[in-house]
C-alpha cells in the first residue's frame, strides 16, 4: 500500500513538474490570431528550414517568435521566479506569510524601476535601478528588525513599513512625472506581458536564472535553515553566509521580473501554500515544484486572458482576483496552512 | 433603589446622541445644496448637476473646457486650473499667455487642494468624467456643483460643451458662431471625401497615450475623413473613458493599413514613435510596416482642443485620401482655423515648431 502511494506521489510529482513544459507546447496555438495545428507545425519548422514551406505567412512567424515565444518565456520565468522567491523566504523566516512583498522587495523594486523610467528614459535598463532599491529595501527591513527570523513580527511590521515608504515614494516619482510618461507608468505598475520581448528577455532572463539556480542548489540547506540557528550551525551550516546567499537570490529574481513586468501580486504568497497542501513541506521537493507550478499558473492565466478576447486584462490584476479566493476555499478546506 | 446599569445608560443616552449628530448632518447637507442653482445639466457620467444660470468664476479641471473658455473670450472668468494644462499643454502657453498667472489647484493622482478651492469661491467646477470619484467627492464637500462633462471623442459632444459653456457664460452668440464654424469645416471634409464604401475607406489603427497597445474605441476625426478605427467595436476599459488596451496579436490579426501615433508631445517625451515602430520586428508583417504607412496624428490628451481637431481631421483626410485633399495648404489651413477660435495669428505655425509637426504635416 505504501509503495504503491509512494509510486502514485511521484507520478503526480513527475506531472507536475512536466506541466510547464506541456503548457507552454499548447499556449503555443492560443492568442486572438488563430493559427490551426498544422500550421502552427509548419511554422516551427519553417523557422529552422525556411524554403520548406514557403507557403507560410511572415506574421505567423513573427507572432510564433517574437510575439508569443518570448511572452511565454516570460510568463514561466516570472511564474518560476515569484513562486520560488516566496517558498524560500518562507522556508527562511520560518513563516508562512512572507513573501517578497511583505519583505519590501517588490515596492523597493517598483520605485527604482519607475525611477529609472521617469527619469532616466527607456534606454536605460529599469532592471538596474529595480536590482538596487529592490536590495535596499529588503536591507533596510532586515536591519531595522534586527535578528529577523526570531523577531517574526518585528520583521513583518518594518516590512509593511517599508513597503508603505516606498510605495510613498513611487507616488512622489508619479508626482513629478510628466502626464506622458505617467501613462506608461500606470501600464507597467499593473503588470502586464503585453509588450514582452526579446530585448526584455535578454536582461531579465539571465538575472532569473541565475537566482533560480542558486535557489535550486540551496533548496536542502533551506530545510536546515528552517531550523533553529543553533541546530543549523550544529550540522555544520554557515548560517549568516547561507541566509544571505537565500536573500539576495529572492532579490534578484524578484527585482529582475519586476522590472519589466510590474507587480503581479499573490503568485509569490499562494503557489508555495499550494505546493506544500500538496507534497509535503520539505524544501528539495517545495521549490522545484513551486516553480514547476508558478510557471504553469502564470501560463494558465496568460493564456486566459490572450485566449478570452481581443482586450488585454494586465496579468497582475487577474491573478489577484482569481488567486485570493482559491486560496481563501483551499484554507477554509484544510485548515492549517503548512511549512 | 435600583442600580443604574451600564446597558440602561447606553440605552438612554444613544438616541438622544444620534439626534444632533442627524441634525448637524441634515445642516450640511442643507448647505451643500445652496439656493439661487438650478437644476440644468447631466453631464457626461450621468449626473444632474444643478448649474448656476450665469458663471463670472470658473473652476476648469478639465483641459477641453479650459481651451473652450477662452476660444469664446472668457478666459478671464477662469480662477484656477489643473496642472496639466499649466505645466505640460503646449497650446495653452500660446493661446492664454495670461493663464500662467492663474493658480493651480490640482495635482497628478486626481488630488485637490480644496482650501484653495475655497478662497478661489468658484461659481461652478468643470472637471474630466475620467476622475469618477472626483466629481460627487468635491460637490459633497465644498457644496460648488461640480459638472464633469468631455466630448469623449466624438464632435457632437464637443460642439454641445461649447453652447454649454457659451450658455453658462452669457456668451451664446460666439458659442453659435463656432459651432456654426466647426459644422461648416466637417460639413466641406465629408463632402470632399464624399459617400465612400467601406472597403475604400483605409483600415487604421491608433497607439495613443504613450503606448502602442493602447487605442481609443472611437475617435471620430479618423471617420470623417473616411478611413475606419479598427478598434471601433471594442468596450473602453472604463466608465468615462474612450481607451482601452489591446494585445499586439490582436494588431497583427486586423493588419492595419496605416498606424497612427500619438503625436502631441514635445519630441523628447514621446514614448512611442514611428521610427520605433516601423522598425519593431514584431510588427514587420503588417501592411501599415510593410508600406511604410507609419504616421503621426496629433491625438489628445486630456481632450481635444476644437480647433486641434478640426485641424487633425483635415490632416487626416489629406493622409488618407491624397487624391481629393493633395492641393490642401495644411499649415495655411490650420492657421485659419486656430486663428477663427483664438484669435490670434500664426498659432498653428507655431504649435507645429514646438512639437515638431512640421516634419510630419508636410507629408
Amino acid at each position: 500500500m505504501i509503495g504503491q502511494a509512494s509510486k502514485r506521489g511521484k507520478a503526480w510529482r513527475v506531472f507536475f513538474l512536466a506541466l510547464p513544459l506541456l503548457l507552454f507546447l499548447i499556449s503555443l496555438s492560443i492568442g486572438s490570431y488563430a493559427i490551426s495545428p498544422g500550421g502552427l507545425y509548419k511554422t516551427v519548422i519553417s523557422l529552422f528550414s525556411p524554403s520548406s514551406h514557403p507557403e507560410v505567412p511572415d506574421a505567423y512567424r513573427d507572432i510564433l517568435l517574437r510575439i508569443r515565444l518570448p511572452r511565454l518565456l516570460l510568463a514561466v520565468a516570472i511564474g518560476a521566479a515569484l513562486s520560488v522567491s516566496g517558498a524560500s523566504l518562507q522556508a527562511l523566516f520560518k513563516n508562512p506569510l512572507v513573501n517578497e512583498y511583505i519583505l519590501g522587495i517588490s515596492s523597493g523594486a517598483a520605485f527604482g524601476a519607475a525611477l529609472s523610467l521617469v527619469f532616466l528614459g527607456r534606454a536605460f535598463p529599469p532592471q538596474i535601478g529595480a536590482f538596487v532599491f529592490a536590495f535596499v529595501a529588503v536591507g533596510v527591513v532586515l536591519l531595522i528588525s534586527g535578528q529577523a527570523e526570531s523577531h517574526f513580527i518585528s520583521l513583518l511590521l518594518t516590512g509593511i513599513i517599508v513597503t508603505a515608504f516606498f510605495s510613498a515614494l513611487l507616488s512622489l516619482v508619479e508626482f513629478f512625472a510628466s502626464p506622458y510618461v505617467l501613462q506608461a507608468l500606470f501600464f507597467w505598475l499593473m503588470g502586464s506581458l503585453s509588450l514582452a520581448s526579446w530585448k526584455d528577455l535578454a536582461i531579465s532572463l539571465p538575472l532569473i536564472a541565475v537566482g533560480l539556480i542558486l535557489l535550486f542548489l540551496l533548496r536542502w540547506r533551506l530545510n536546515v535553515l528552517s531550523m533553529s540557528d543553533e541546530e543549523a550551525r550544529s550540522l555544520g551550516v554557515n548560517v549568516r553566509r547561507e541566509k544571505m546567499l537565500v536573500i539576495a537570490a529572492t532579490t534578484l529574481i524578484t527585482a529582475a521580473g519586476t522590472s519589466i513586468v510590474g507587480i503581479i501580486g499573490w503568485v509569490g504568497f499562494i503557489v508555495p501554500h499550494f505546493v506544500r497542501l500538496m507534497f509535503g513541506a520539505d524544501n528539495r521537493l517545495v521549490i522545484p515544484m513551486s516553480a514547476a507550478m508558478g510557471a504553469s499558473i502564470m501560463l494558465v492565466a496568460d493564456d486566459i486572458i490572450r485566449g478570452v478576447s481581443a482586450l488585454e486584462i494586465p496579468i497582475g490584476i487577474f491573478t489577484s482576483l482569481v488567486g485570493i479566493p482559491i486560496f481563501l476555499a483551499l484554507l477554509k478546506k484544510t485548515k492549517k496552512v503548512w511549512l | 433603589m435600583n442600580e443604574i446599569r451600564p446597558s440602561s445608560l447606553r440605552n438612554a443616552v444613544v438616541p438622544w446622541g444620534i439626534v444632533p449628530i442627524l441634525l448637524l448632518a441634515a445642516a450640511v447637507f442643507s448647505w451643500a445644496a445652496r439656493p439661487g442653482q438650478k437644476p440644468g445639466l447631466r453631464d457626461t457620467l450621468g449626473r444632474n448637476v444643478a448649474i448656476p444660470p450665469r458663471a463670472e468664476r470658473i473652476l476648469s479641471l478639465q483641459p477641453e473646457i479650459t481651451r473652450i473658455l477662452i476660444a469664446l473670450g472668457a478666459g478671464e472668468r477662469l480662477v484656477g486650473l489643473d496642472y496639466f494644462v499649466k505645466r505640460n499643454d503646449h497650446l495653452f502657453k500660446i493661446i492664454f499667455p495670461e493663464g500662467a498667472q492663474l493658480p493651480v489647484v490640482s495635482q497628478p493622482d486626481e488630488s485637490l487642494n480644496r482650501e484653495l478651492v475655497v478662497r478661489l469661491d468658484p461659481d461652478v467646477i468643470f472637471c474630466s468624467p475620467t476622475e469618477q470619484q472626483v466629481p460627487d467627492s468635491i460637490e459633497r464637500s465644498l457644496g460648488i456643483p461640480v459638472a464633469a462633462v468631455a466630448s469623449m471623442g466624438r464632435f457632437d459632444k464637443l460642439l454641445e460643451e461649447i453652447e454649454l459653456v457659451g450658455a453658462l457664460t452669457g456668451l451664446e452668440e460666439r458659442a453659435g458662431e463656432l459651432v456654426r464654424y466647426f459644422r461648416r469645416k466637417v460639413r466641406f471634409i465629408t463632402d470632399s471625401v464624399g459617400p465612400l464604401p467601406e472597403e475604400e475607406k483605409p483600415v487604421v489603427y491608433l497607439a495613443f497615450w504613450s503606448s502602442l497597445v493602447r487605442t481609443p474605441v472611437f475617435y471620430e476625426p479618423v471617420d470623417t475623413a473616411g478611413g475606419r478605427n479598427i478598434a471601433e467595436n471594442l468596450l473602453p476599459s472604463f466608465s468615462g473613458a474612450i481607451g482601452t488596451i489591446v494585445n499586439l496579436e490582436q494588431i497583427l490579426k486586423w493588419d492595419p493599413e496605416i498606424i497612427l501615433i500619438h503625436g502631441n508631445y514635445l519630441p523628447g517625451e514621446r514614448q512611442v514613435t514611428v521610427e520605433g515602430v516601423s522598425s519593431d520586428a514584431r510588427l514587420r508583417s503588417v501592411r501599415a510596416v510593410r508600406s511604410k504607412k507609419v504616421y503621426y496624428t496629433f491625438g489628445f490628451w486630456y481632450w481635444w482642443d476644437p480647433a486641434g481637431v478640426l485641424a487633425e481631421t483635415l490632416y487626416l483626410a489629406r493622409l488618407f485620401h491624397p487624391e481629393k485633399f493633395g492641393r490642401l495648404d495644411l499649415e495655411k489651413e490650420g492657421n485659419a482655423i486656430f486663428e477663427t477660435f483664438y484669435r490670434k495669428k500664426n498659432i498653428f505655425s507655431t504649435l507645429l515648431k514646438t512639437l515638431d509637426f512640421d516634419d510630419w504635416t508636410s507629408l
